[in-house]
């Protein structure tokens, strides 16, 4: 498991290389409170996160609305 | 700081004169026939060229120093629909740029502009060299490659002198062909004929001389996913000499082109007797997608089809007679209704694509001039064959009215609509057996998007499902709602 800050960091910087190098989110946003944050945002991100991450996140992940926090969990129960 | 707001409009003159400028001629910007089917239902304005319609929204001076670039497109641009660019200083550096366009009520770009890569796009690695890798002309037609990760595709490019005029003011060339270069690789290398290109970082080289021709370009696909297309590219354009002029990464969709419907999936039988003739059936909106399908497995069960299409016939073949008549034709629909005589049923089937849409007091306009066109594409065939009709109505809904699609209130609204009208057939004409059908996603040219090709369901299921029921008898009179949404292959 890699530590929690270098995770945090590493999630950011995937938020930023979607949605813009000036995004700042929290775990509590949503595509509700993210500019852009549509579905075609949510594929980007959810390639982006197996990409960085090297997981692969389950087919429902691509289509379903989540919180930042809520993908991170996602993320890290698809982690090694 | 206060932003700089400017509308901003394509023409579809300025779309070709881009296409011919930077090579890009991809049909989906440049062929009305071809992009009415595609999921956006008409021409698109190529991305690239409403990156540089945005930077003008930039004050000249600065917009005379950008040689980095970062794009995103969630959404398509049409021509000679209004945009609204905004233009604001980054709050990170102020020497960096963030443009954003909204229109249909919805943000449909982002541009981050600065006048160096280091700031906005660190980074950035070229394609791997391939060596002896052969360099090829010019492509006039869109390639279809197969999209194999690791191939290096080389070639020439170079830029027509029109492209300046069509630029705003003093944006430097070096950009503008580094712009017009993403177009031209995502629009006709990879992916090519079916593209969609979602994001690009730019990075142009730095130094101040505008003088400098592109002549070549290398790429390399990097990433391919299966499950919805998005395929990530490096690329790298340069100078005759091999001198580099600009380095990219490239994000784009592939695009699978939808086959016709099965027809023995759909119950027809191509040397079998036919089946026991049932009625008439004039199903609105009949050569593609899940009209097709539904029009052949009516057939299958006996009745004789009629379909009207307004876009060219798709690939829809065999028992089914086609008309080319567009729903909303008055007087078509009044003569094709005295031509076919009585009818037993109907099915409205026509849809217009929905782009996709945010409800806003300024986009409200274009929400309800959606409405009314798909409302006059059931009311119109309705008003003109109702009176003949004996047997059964089908207005086809969609499962989106009980889970609403984010990005498609305009959608939601105009099925509800033609909900209201089924409702009014049922109390009207009580003897008929109306039907509202609420399909799940069905993966036809409608929803070949990314989001819609993942986990959708084949026409030919529900309109099987569908063409039984009306088939056997049991269904009565009144008014009934169908939604299919867990049919299975097994079950029909």
């Amino acid at each position: 498991m890699i530590a929690d800050e270098q995770f945090d960091q590493a999630f950011r910087e995937v938020f930023e290389e979607i949605f813009g190098w000036d995004v700042e989110v929290t775990d509590a946003d949503d595509p509700s409170s993210v500019e852009g944050w549509d579905s075609l945002a949510q594929i980007r991100l959810v390639h982006e996160l197996e990409s960085r991450f090297g997981v692969r996140l389950p087919d429902d992940a691509l289509l379903e609305r989540q919180s930042v926090g809520s993908l991170k969990a996602l993320v890290l129960d698809h982690g090694e | 700081m206060a932003s700089e707001r400017r509308e901003l409009r394509f023409t579809t003159s300025d779309v070709d004169r881009f296409a011919a400028a930077s090579h890009d001629v991809n049909p989906l910007h440049v062929d009305p026939a071809f992009a009415r089917v595609t999921p956006f239902g008409g021409c698109v304005v190529h991305g690239a060229l409403v990156a540089i319609g945005m930077l003008g929204a930039l004050p000249a001076a600065e917009r005379a120093g950008i040689r980095a670039l970062r794009a995103w497109f969630a959404g398509p641009v049409i021509p000679d629909a209004a945009a609204l660019v905004a233009a604001e200083r980054s709050r990170k550096a102020p020497d960096v740029w963030e443009l954003k366009l909204t229109a249909r009520g919805k943000q449909v770009a982002r541009v981050l502009a600065a006048p160096d890569a280091a700031r906005i796009a660190p980074g950035l690695e070229p394609p791997a060299p391939a060596a002896g890798a052969v360099r090829w002309p010019m492509r006039r037609t869109p390639a279809t490659p197969s999209l194999s990760t690791g191939a290096v595709t080389a070639g020439e490019y170079s830029t027509d002198d029109d492209l300046v005029a069509l630029a705003p003011d003093g944006l430097h060339r070096t950009l503008l062909d580094g712009l017009a270069w993403c177009s031209y690789v995502v629009g006709m290398e990879i992916p090519g004929l079916h593209s969609l290109l979602s994001a690009f970082t730019l990075a142009s080289d730095p130094g101040p001389d505008p003088d400098r021709p592109a002549a070549a370009f290398a790429i390399e696909l990097r990433d391919h996913d299966e499950r919805t297309g998005q395929l990530s590219i490096r690329a790298s354009l340069s100078e005759a000499s091999g001198a580099s002029l600009a380095v990219a990464r490239i994000e784009a969709f592939a695009r699978t082109p939808i086959e016709g419907p099965d027809a023995d999936a759909l119950g027809v039988r191509a040397h079998a007797p036919a089946p026991a003739r049932r009625g008439t059936a004039v199903v609105i909106g009949a050569s593609r997608g899940f009209g097709a399908a539904l029009s052949l497995a009516l057939a299958a069960r006996g009745y004789d089809v009629h379909g009207t299409h307004s876009a060219p016939a798709g690939p829809l073949s065999g028992p089914v007679t086609l008309h080319r008549l567009d729903a909303r034709d008055a007087a078509g629909m009044t003569r094709l209704a005295a031509d076919i005589g009585p009818i037993d049923g109907v099915v409205l089937n026509a849809a217009l694509s929905p782009l996709s849409m945010g409800l806003t007091a300024e986009a409200a306009s274009d929400l309800s001039a959606y409405v009314a066109t798909s409302l006059e594409l059931g009311a119109v065939p309705l008003g003109a064959l109702l009176a003949a009709v004996t047997d059964f109505v089908v207005v086809c809904s969609s499962s989106a009215l009980s889970a609403p699609p984010r990005d498609w209130p305009h959608y939601v609204a105009a099925k509800a609509a033609l909900e209201g009208l089924a409702s009014w057939v049922a109390e009207t004409y009580p003897e008929l057996r109306t039907v509202i059908l609420r399909p799940p996603a069905m993966r036809t040219e409608m929803t070949n998007t990314p989001t819609g090709r993942i986990a959708p369901v084949a026409t030919e299921t529900i309109a099987t499902w569908v063409a039984d029921r009306l088939a056997d008898g049991e269904l009565p009179a009144g008014l009934t709602t169908w939604e299919p949404g867990t049919v299975t292959a097994q079950e029909r």
